[in-house]
């Protein structure tokens, strides 16, 4: 009879255990740093040696006087001068602070530029959030070779984040107030700025944050998403519902699309990975929406450490009612008269094609803000290793809600001389309301008829 | 009529069915029917599969181009993107099945690098060597 080395046995197990849980939370002493020389989230609350970056004092101190919930956020830095402007003439001077992405932006247009404004830091987080995070310092792991989570709470699993896969799951799973539904325009510029306003409206719910959440039931799933075209006529009625597996390779992300001239539900396996971005014109993948999205599992990742980049931040001026969309869309690139680019840290992470896996960007890398874990930058690399689309994330802070997110995000195709803009709401009433809470009702693919009435 | 005719003219029916048929991505894209199986069944078919799909986006892009003589100015623009979406799925699809052992695939990936190359150069890139011809000379080598 052969008999089995045990030290065969014993490497086998050892194997098995750091193959399928990738990462271990960190000590204690570590976690005790946040909140003292890091900011709740992980993040350095000292700014750097010349103070161009602010040290974190706790965000925001007063809401603009005049506030109110639910109406158009007013800018707290309004009155902020522009320090300078980065463009294709003096972009050498500012390299070591541009991603490549912007570099290639910067080279491909004469037209783009970066205005640059002082660094403020305004986000800050509730008791009840800083609490959930403390726990998943010392709880939350990767299992499954990085595709899912484990012992850990809704958001930010990871603060003192330490591979880009961390990094990563942190982006994903980031606080952005619970639930929420809103209306907003998206567009496909052609090279000389034709577009036809495309309206959604959007629902969206962590699990966490339903009417009707149960501890054990449906507890893969991480968020719940739905998407209705509203215009125009041609494509209105047709609607999407989203719910997002926390490991995609384990169970692949739930997806149907409700076709309003078929008035049919069918499942929709293709919103995953490098499949084309709904109404994008070939400009974005699936996973390009939110600057990142869904499983991991294509790609290596690794955290290259921080850096100071100049990123969009703090950019109410592109969600001002008094603009029209024509005055943002522009040939090319948005009207970045209207952007605003401050110093910021933000993580690198560098997403590289495994061997024998196959997604149109051979290599992806995202640049993520030290203070909200939001992507605030990415670029795109073809098979070839060139970079061919360059995406940016302008965000703002909900100071009421406490949370960070997009007010439009860009992405730029390169080698066509095209974008796609979205998240525009100029011209909608009221773009956001995190004040109603869903049931899991509302996202069964029965809904999907209801939402989808043109 | 040549088999190579036949199965042109086929790509090109079940591409206008598609387009009709297609339910998927709300402003039908003129490749979506590459989409179809086995595209989401396996993320790392066998090379014969991989390289299958890859001509087939590399045939669609062929389309666009072909069209886009006879197209206005503003369907040309927003075809620019598609054309080379088409492209830059063929040629990961043909990177993989050169990864899986398809030497055939080496030649279709070297027409989608000299594609692109061009696409960097100008705006927008006109040329695409047809597929029919790297497929002729295969025919004639083997």
């Amino acid at each position: 009879m052969k008999i089995i080395n045990p030290l065969f046995v014993f490497s086998a197990v050892i194997l098995l255990v750091f193959s399928t849980v990738t990462s271990a939370r960190v000590t204690p002493e570590e976690a005790a740093r946040l909140g003292k020389d890091l900011t709740p989230l992980g993040a350095e609350k000292a700014g750097n040696a010349d103070k161009t970056i602010p040290d974190w004092t706790g965000g925001l101190k007063n809401i603009p006087a005049g506030f109110k919930s639910g109406q158009p956020y007013i800018d707290p830095f309004a009155d902020d001068p522009i320090l300078f402007t980065i463009n294709q003439s003096n972009m050498g001077q500012y390299l070591d602070k541009l991603s490549l992405g912007q570099q290639a932006l910067l080279k491909a247009y004469s037209t783009f530029s970066m205005p640059v404004y002082k660094s403020h830091r305004p986000v800050g987080y509730s008791d009840k959030l800083i609490k959930l995070v403390n726990k998943n310092a010392v709880s939350a792991e990767l299992v499954q070779d990085g595709n899912g989570l484990k012992n850990s709470g809704a958001n930010y699993p990871f603060p003192i984040a330490q591979s880009g896969l961390e990094a990563l799951w942190n982006h994903v799973r980031r606080y952005r107030g619970g639930s929420l539904n809103r209306t907003y325009v998206h567009a496909t510029p052609t090279k000389s700025g034709q577009y036809t306003p495309i309206t959604f409206y959007e629902e969206f719910s962590e699990r966490s944050a339903l009417k009707d959440f149960a501890k054990n039931k449906d507890d893969n799933v991480m968020l719940y998403f739905k998407q209705a075209v509203k215009s125009p006529a041609r494509l209105a009625g047709n609607v999407l519902l989203v719910h997002d597996t926390i490991d995609q390779v384990k169970e692949p992300r739930r997806a149907w699309i409700y076709n309003a001239g078929q008035r049919r539900v069918r499942r929709a396996p293709q919103v995953s990975y490098d499949s084309p971005g709904t109404a994008s014109d070939a400009l974005i993948t699936a996973d390009n929406f939110d600057m990142y999205n869904g499983a991991p599992d294509r790609y290596d990742w690794k955290l290259e450490g921080k850096k100071e980049l100049y990123v969009p931040y703090n950019s109410y001026k592109l969600d001002d009612k008094s603009l029209k969309y024509k005055d943002i869309i522009k040939p090319r690139h948005i009207n970045t008269q209207y952007s605003r680019y401050e110093l910021h840290r933000v993580y690198k992470v560098v997403g590289t094609l495994k061997q024998g896996k196959r997604h149109i960007y051979q290599k992806r890398v995202h640049y993520i803000d030290e203070d909200t874990w939001a992507i605030l930058g990415s670029d795109f690399y073809d098979g070839k290793g060139n970079i061919w689309r360059v995406a940016e994330g302008h965000s703002k802070y909900f100071y009421d809600i406490g949370t960070a997110l997009p007010t439009i995000s860009a992405y730029y195709d390169l080698l066509s001389g095209r974008y796609l803009v979205t998240g525009l709401a100029n011209e909608v009433k009221n773009k956001y309301n995190f004040d109603r809470k869903f049931s899991t009702k509302d996202f069964s693919p029965s809904a999907l008829r209801r939402s989808g009435k043109r | 009529m040549s088999t190579k005719y036949i199965a042109r003219f086929s790509i090109l029916i079940f591409f206008f069915c598609s387009n009709l048929l297609a339910d998927t991505f709300l402003i039908p894209a003129p490749y979506d029917h590459c989409f179809h199986e086995p595209y989401y069944r396996d993320d790392s078919p066998p090379h014969e599969e991989a390289l299958a799909i890859g001509k087939c986006f590399y045939l669609a892009a062929e389309n666009i181009l072909l069209d886009d003589s006879e197209n206005d100015p503003y369907e040309a623009s927003s075809n620019i993107s598609k054309v080379i979406s088409a492209i830059q799925y063929a040629d990961s699809w043909f990177r993989l099945a050169i990864q899986k052992g398809s030497t055939v695939a080496i030649t279709y990936l070297h027409h989608t690098e000299l594609y692109l190359i061009d696409a960097r150069q100008k705006h927008p890139p006109q040329n695409l060597i047809p597929l029919s011809i790297s497929e002729d000379a295969h025919a004639t080598t083997h």
